[in-house]
């Protein structure tokens, strides 16, 4: 350490160093690195925020507890989604589409796509699904999938028992959405 | 089928969302498997950096930005 370096010491040890404060954390707002003097660019935290996004039930004819049990089980069920935000009619689908994804094959997908894309059609004709909302997306034998929408069934039936069961997947797939969603459809 | 009538229809609640406990789907009597709120998460993320000030061994800067 040369004469000069012990100088510079001797003044930032004379001047205690103005610091950044966030969150109760102080981070000074110089630091030496291989005996550089860096200045403090910026500081933040890491914020995570919790939004609630729907609350969701799932209706049998018979309560079953585990996911193969559900999926197998036959006749009408419901899947009743309350909105608790306005979410787009893209993201909406978006994120169905993402669910199917998430537990199918690419090819399972690619059979699944044409219909998951009438569903996003219906979902488009109301430009959004808006807080208060009740979507409820029933398979009601032998028509086919049927979204209702406070109550009232929009578009057309959507074929294919494996599209229903693709739709169960999204929440009690192996990948669900969110795991404690999953345990809770699956009754606790 | 009175004392049905009596009872007070059962019903799940969660963020102040009610689901009936039973409903009826194309005739038939659905029960409500489970009931669950979805959250997301969102990350906020600042950037925290440090930018290269003087080099006091070599009275320069280190890179040109």
């Amino acid at each position: 350490m040369n004469a000069r370096t012990w100088l510079l010491m001797l003044v930032l040890a004379a001047f205690p160093a103005a610091a950044a404060e966030v969150a109760g954390v102080k981070i000074d707002d110089k630091t030496r690195v291989a005996n550089a003097e860096l200045a403090l660019n910026g500081a933040g935290l890491r914020k995570r925020v919790f939004f609630q996004v729907y609350a969701i039930g799932l209706y049998l004819p018979q309560k079953s507890s585990t996911p193969a049990a559900i999926l197998e089980q036959p006749g009408p069920k419901r899947i009743a989604i309350h909105m608790l935000r306005d979410v787009s009619a893209d993201d909406f689908t978006a994120a169905l589409a993402d669910g199917i994804r998430a537990n199918h094959s690419e090819a399972e997908a690619k059979a699944l796509e044409p219909r998951v894309k009438e569903l996003g059609a219906i979902m488009a004709e109301l430009k959004e699904a808006k807080k208060g909302m009740a979507i409820a997306l029933d398979w009601q034998p032998p028509g086919g999938t049927v979204m209702l929408v406070n109550g009232a069934a929009r578009g057309k039936p959507i074929q294919g028992e494996d599209f229903y069961r693709a739709l169960l997947r999204i929440w009690v797939g192996d990948k669900p959405v969110q795991d404690d969603l999953k345990k809770a459809l699956l009754g606790g | 089928m009175l004392l049905l009538l009596a009872l007070p229809v059962q019903a799940a609640e969660l963020e102040g969302v009610t689901l009936e406990d039973r409903i009826r789907v194309d005739g038939q009597e659905l029960l409500l498997n489970g009931i669950k709120l979805r959250t997301r998460v969102i990350f906020k993320v600042y950037v925290a950096g440090a930018l290269l000030g003087q080099n006091a061994e070599h009275g320069g800067p280190l890179y040109e930005r």
